[in-house]
């Protein structure tokens, strides 16, 4: 199933769990790779791999809510399934705050499984697209000058040609031309996107003395 | 009527003085006096009317005279011992006036002041007309008299009691020990029935043969002052007596009867003491049948000592309880079937007899004291039983987990197998690999319950080889859950070849289960990293197999390393604290230790022994 659009990969000190969850992944057409333990997962984590976590959470060693931290700390969010032997609440609150997307309780159903891989994958998609997009805008954004980029800022936050000239300390008509300049690069084909595109790329209202954003996921 | 002897004896008297009347009388004198001398008789003659006395030679030696002078009565008298003189003087006198003969015996009072005894008879002669004549002989007695003497002595004092009676059952004569014995002077005895002093000795008078024949019998006298007195009395004819004297001798037995009596109360005594003896007592002789049984022996069997003595023990017991010398458990079954169990002790001893092979049994009954024992025994493994399923209670999360595994697994691999099913073609060899891992995750899923319910059996405590490097890695799966949670570090340094131990599996997984969870829990308050729990598995120098469970955790105070042992001493929140106080119970029952020391560099250490099994413990 290499259409699949990720790996699941799963994390469990349990030899017997481990291979019957990539079996009943595999059964579902669904590719996954297993790890042992926590340190055996990051030493071999490509981040760039799509996909999500199969996370056992009590493990010797490192177990699944400090992995959790551990990517969290490196920048790294790859959606995570936690499976746990036992419901205990306080985990369940802890691995949701550090965002995993789902928390089952072993044993579970496979469609309850699959569905939640499923959704983990589509998060997953969903955000390596934000995350394509952004670094898109952020491309477009680059080929700004620096006045540019000013007259960007007063426009998002709807200030009219006259007040950004004044503010800028020049007149109107070279404003409408670094208007034009700036719709021309960013490649958008009105004003409400280009106040979107800037939403997007977390360009704030505050200041009109903005300069890029920095890169942030 | 003159006899023939005193005719010639006159004649003889009067030789000296006058011829004899015809040449006949003449060999008759000669002989006479002949038979008179050889005989040591004296004759004598007394002419009452003249008063003149003539003797022949020896009777003047016998009453000390001198030859030659005239002798009167008076002269004879005077050499008669004072004591004798007037009876033999009323004698004379009464034979005189009534003509009659008489026999006396008296002292004579010699010059040299010895006494000599001597035997007078006479008799009065018929006048012949030249007056009254009296004749009679006289001859020495002395040693008769002493041998009377020494034999009345001998009577006298005689240890035994000699009475004498006559046909009457009269008393004639008693001796002082005879007297002494019914407490009258001597003197005071004669004339009284013998019956009075014993009583039925005229009926057993009348049993004795003639003859030599004697009766001997034990009897109780009669004493003057109303007591009595354990007599021995021997009854026998006097010889040569026609009048039926009888002899009775007594021996004063009292002293033996004391003897006897205090014999025979000590001997009761001992009989007391045996019978009241809440032991059994028997004695069995070389052919094991008993020569004594106590009545607490009888009592067990329904029955009577007495009835016991000659009946074989086997006849009661199996022969093993019967056996030899030596010390062993018998359970006997009793009068009423119940069963006893005794500690029963046999020693040889030497038989009343000083010989044989007897044999001295002794029965302790121990029944109760091995019923409490069972009972104490029972209790522990109650109380160790309430304590496991607390412990479990507490780590009933830990081992959920450990059944959860398997389940999700057999469930994830089954919902896999039926994806493969569904596919077109079906893929059956990614099922037949499923189904083998179902098997063995439902094996292991077993596995865990049954461990479990092993340690939730109730149950007496098993006497088998154990290995405790298995029970360390059991006790470790079952709690490896916990320790994840709370981040202890479990390391095993288990001695290969370590020898099983002999016990109760059950009970030594309990104790370790605890100790470990104690070791976990002490560890709560410390770094995370620092949480390490070492179990160490080694044979000590003694032989015995010593586990030891070390922690990092705070320690415990030297002042209460003895004290944790001690129920309803805790540290924790929850619990009763008895796991300690019955792992130190349960480690000891099976012959060995539970302690705890202070170890490097932080932490706590228990260690606890238990002897090695060997084929030959029992």
């Amino acid at each position: 199933m290499s259409d699949h659009p990720g790996t699941v990969f799963v994390i469990d000190d349990e030899a017997a769990m481990r291979k019957a969850l990539a079996r009943l992944l595999a059964a579902a057409g669904i590719p996954a790779a297993t790890f042992a333990s926590a340190p055996e997962f990051l030493a071999a984590y490509d981040p760039a791999a799509p996909g999500c976590l199969l996370l056992d959470l009590a493990m010797p060693g490192l177990n699944g809510l400090e992995l959790q931290q551990a990517l969290l700390a490196r920048g790294e969010a790859p959606p995570i399934v936690f499976l746990t032997g036992r419901a205990e609440v306080s985990d369940g609150i802890r691995a949701m705050k550090g965002g995993a997307c789902e928390f089952l309780t072993k044993p579970f159903e496979d469609d309850v499984l699959i569905a939640a891989v499923q959704r983990a994958f589509a998060r997953d998609a969903a955000e390596r697209a934000r995350r394509a997009e952004l670094a898109d805008i952020r491309r477009r954004l680059a080929t700004l000058t620096p006045r540019e980029f000013q007259v960007l800022g007063c426009v998002v936050a709807g200030k009219l040609n006259k007040q950004t000239a004044a503010e800028l300390g020049t007149v109107e008509k070279t404003i409408k031309v670094h208007r034009a300049r700036v719709i021309e690069k960013l490649q958008v084909q009105s004003l409400a996107e280009l106040v979107l595109l800037a939403h997007r790329a977390g360009l704030t209202v505050a200041g009109g003395s903005g300069s890029p954003p920095a890169a942030k996921d | 009527m003159v006899p023939r002897w005193l005719a010639a004896l006159r004649s003889l008297l009067v030789s000296s003085k006058t011829r004899p009347a015809n040449g006949d009388l003449m060999p008759d004198q000669h002989h006479l006096h002949l038979a008179s001398d050889s005989a040591q008789l004296a004759l004598w003659e007394w002419d009452m009317t003249a008063d003149r006395i003539r003797t022949t030679a020896l009777g003047r030696t016998l009453f000390g005279l001198t030859p030659g002078n005239p002798v009167r009565f008076a002269d004879l008298l005077a050499t008669v011992h004072p004591e004798d003189r007037a009876g033999l003087e009323e004698a004379v006198i009464r034979a005189r006036g009534h003509r009659q003969r008489y026999a006396r015996e008296c002292r004579i009072v010699l010059a040299d002041g010895s006494v000599r005894w001597i035997a007078l008879r006479g008799q009065v002669q018929q006048p012949a007309g030249d007056g009254e004549i009296m004749a009679g002989v006289a001859f020495d007695v002395s040693a008769a008299k002493l041998a009377e003497e020494r034999f009345r002595h001998l009577v006298e004092v005689s240890p035994t009691g000699h009475l004498i009676s006559g046909a009457d059952g009269r008393i004639v004569f008693a001796n002082a020990t005879a007297a002494g014995h019914f407490g009258y002077p001597a003197a005071a005895l004669a004339g009284r029935s013998m019956d009075s002093l014993l009583p039925g000795h005229t009926r057993l008078a009348a049993t004795l043969g003639g003859g030599t024949a004697r009766t001997t019998c034990d009897l109780a006298g009669q004493r003057g002052d109303g007591g009595e007195i354990a007599l021995q009395m021997t009854l026998t004819r006097l010889p040569g007596t026609d009048d039926d004297l009888l002899l009775t001798s007594l021996v004063d037995i009292s002293e033996r009867k004391r003897h006897e009596e205090q014999l025979l109360r000590g001997r009761r005594f001992l009989r007391d003491v045996i019978d009241g003896n809440p032991c059994l007592i028997f004695v069995l002789d070389e052919d094991g049948r008993f020569t004594l049984a106590n009545q607490r022996l009888a009592d067990l069997h329904g029955t009577t000592p007495d009835s016991l003595i000659g009946k074989y023990a086997t006849d009661l017991w199996p022969p093993a309880t019967a056996g030899t010398a030596g010390d062993s458990e018998e359970r006997i079954v009793d009068a009423q079937g119940r069963h006893r169990l005794f500690h029963m002790i046999r020693r040889p001893v030497a038989g009343p007899d000083g010989k044989g092979q007897t044999m001295l049994g002794i029965g302790i009954d121990i029944t109760a004291r091995k019923e409490s024992e069972l009972e104490i025994e029972r209790q522990r493994n109650e109380l160790a039983h309430l304590s496991r399923v607390t412990m479990l209670g507490e780590l009933s999360g830990s081992l959920a987990h450990e059944l959860n595994q398997p389940l999700a697994a057999i469930l994830a691999n089954a919902q896999a197998a039926q994806r493969f099913l569904a596919q077109e073609p079906p893929n059956l060899a990614e099922v037949a690999d499923i189904l083998a891992d179902i098997v063995a995750d439902d094996r292991h899923a077993g596995s865990v319950i049954q461990g479990l319910r092993l340690l939730l059996k109730k149950g007496e405590m098993r006497q088998e080889p154990v290995d405790l490097n298995e029970a360390v890695r059991a006790v470790l799966k079952l709690v490896r859950s916990d320790l994840l949670n709370a981040h202890v570090a479990a390391v095993a340094t288990l001695a290969p070849d370590l020898p099983a131990v002999r016990g109760d599996r059950v009970q030594l997984q309990q104790v370790l289960l605890n100790l470990v969870a104690n070791a976990s829990e002490a560890m709560a308050g410390v770094a995370v990293g620092q949480r390490r729990l070492a179990i160490v598995s080694a044979v000590d120098s003694s032989g015995m197999v010593r586990l030891s469970v070390a922690d990092r955790g705070c320690g415990i105070a030297a002042g209460d390393l003895e004290r944790v042992f001690e129920p309803f001493v805790t540290t924790k929140a929850q619990g009763l604290g008895l796991g300690l106080a019955v792992c130190r119970r349960l480690v000891e029952a099976h012959g060995g230790r539970l302690w705890a020391e202070t170890a490097t560099p932080a932490g706590a250490c228990f260690h606890f022994t238990v002897p090695a099994y060997t084929e030959a413990t029992p």
